[in-house]
């Protein structure tokens, strides 16, 4: 008697901590996507890409119209010269990126000798320190604009984030990416699915909240509000204090953490950057 | 006879029970009152005493002589000029301001240390450092009162923020995600 009731615990036991343990990244974002297909069942799978206006029909005809003479147009060409234009040591761009400019695809990825995630305007500016000159600003001004060029020229590239399962802190960099996408802060006491969540698709004031499914495929935006274009960290740096927490540094590990998880969430998705939203 | 050998023998237990117990008491009170008195020569001689200051607090900043004289000074100024309760009372607003001076600086100090053990966890709130900041500006400016309601608030978003990011820590999906 006191055996069975020993080995029904150990079985109670074993199946309480397989259910408290974390899920994969794969199931993880197996449940993401499927929660926004269901909540939003009219949606096609990849026009969430464009945000709330894959939900309201009248944004959409605003916003087609806006992208017959697109916002960022400017900073695409900008961004073209800025590429084809030689460093000081006469070398370009194209030097450090052979199969560019249509390279957006391939980011964010983790970086085993770095033991980090990388971002596209990191290994920008990473070439740039590399050919003796200084880095830019990672998510305003010229480097969104050059970032703008390469999404335009990336544009239907597949989302296709890896976690490499042979090193546990790419692993580890997913798992903090997605704890601060859960996690409340501020005064507001916000976390990023507390918009984009459960109440996507809702009105706040004049808006609608968008689904967080396909949030990073446009990036770099012109954003109207911003009247210029900017990166996905500025766009960061803006919900945090929004909510009144203080910012992240652009780039820095929790920002880039984030875009790793929110990325890999996006995974399927085609790339349609750069974008114009209000 | 009886009843006034009575009355004498009451009387006399009643004084022998009473007077040392009188006395006990007067003797308590009596260094509380010396106390009293001492305090209230101490308060008296206060304004020229900066080490009314919290110990932990920082050194205020230097405050204009004019403003804050030193009790000797003051003392020797009243008496020159013949005008001591004036110079009594100047010598108290003086002190006051720089009670408030110090324990603004405080406060700040306060607010600062709850800021950094927020950042410390990733949760400073965005205004936070901007408050601290501003409560500098008043205190300058010698708006004590509004820099230490600045400093006092700068330091609850301090600890909301520190208590708010331990509680979120390994926050997940939630279960309407995981639910459906």
């Amino acid at each position: 008697m006191n055996k069975t009731i020993l080995t029904l615990a150990a079985i109670g036991l074993t199946l309480g901590a397989a259910g408290a343990s974390q899920a994969t990244p794969q199931e993880d974002q197996a449940m993401f996507q499927s929660y926004f297909m269901k909540r939003f069942p009219n949606v096609p799978k990849d026009d969430f890409v464009n945000g709330a206006y894959a939900l309201d029909p009248v944004g959409r005809e605003n916003w087609e119209a806006i992208e017959e003479f697109p916002p960022y147009e400017t900073a695409v060409s900008n961004g073209e010269k800025m590429w084809a234009t030689p460093f000081a040591n006469g070398k370009t761009y194209a030097d450090c990126f052979p199969d560019g400019p249509a390279i957006a695809g391939k980011y964010p990825y983790w970086n085993k000798d770095k033991g980090t995630v990388v971002t596209l305007t990191m290994d920008l500016n990473g070439c740039r320190e590399a050919n003796g000159e200084k880095p830019l600003k990672p998510e305003t001004g010229p480097m969104a604009e050059l970032n703008a060029y390469i999404a335009f020229e990336s544009r239907g590239q597949i989302r296709k984030v890896v976690i490499p399962e042979d090193d546990p802190r790419a692993l580890a960099a997913y798992e903090k990416g997605r704890e601060f996408y859960f996690t409340r802060r501020g005064q507001f006491n916000f976390a990023c699915v507390t918009c984009h969540g459960a109440n996507s698709g809702n009105q706040l004031r004049s808006e609608i909240l968008s689904p967080a499914f396909g949030h990073t495929t446009h990036w770099p935006v012109y954003r109207s509000k911003w009247g210029e274009i900017g990166g996905l960290h500025r766009r960061y740096k803006g919900c945090n204090e929004q909510v009144r927490a203080k910012a992240f540094e652009a780039d820095g590990e929790e920002y880039r953490d984030l875009e790793y998880f929110m990325s890999y969430m996006d995974n399927g998705l085609p790339l349609n950057g750069p974008g114009a939203r209000k | 006879m009886q009843i006034r050998t009575l009355f004498a023998g009451l009387l006399a237990a009643t004084l022998m029970v009473g007077l040392p117990t009188l006395n006990l008491a007067q003797a308590a009170e009596g260094p509380a009152k010396a106390q009293k008195a001492k305090k209230k020569t101490q308060q008296a001689a206060k304004p020229t005493a900066p080490a009314a200051s919290p110990a932990s607090a920082p050194a205020p900043a230097a405050v204009p002589a004019a403003a804050a004289p030193s009790p000797a000074g003051a003392a020797a100024g009243a008496a020159a000029a013949g005008v001591a309760g004036a110079a009594a009372a100047g010598a108290l607003a003086a002190p006051a301001d720089g009670d408030q001076k110090a324990a603004l600086d405080k406060a700040i100090a306060d607010a600062q240390a709850a800021r950094k053990k927020a950042a410390s966890v990733g949760g400073e709130w965005r205004d936070t450092a901007k408050m601290i900041k501003q409560a500098e500006e008043a205190g300058a400016a010698g708006d004590f009162a509004k820099g230490l309601k600045l400093a006092n608030e700068a330091q609850k978003q301090g600890e909301l923020g520190y208590e708010q990011a331990v509680r979120e820590k390994g926050a997940g999906f939630p279960d309407y995600m995981k639910k459906q």
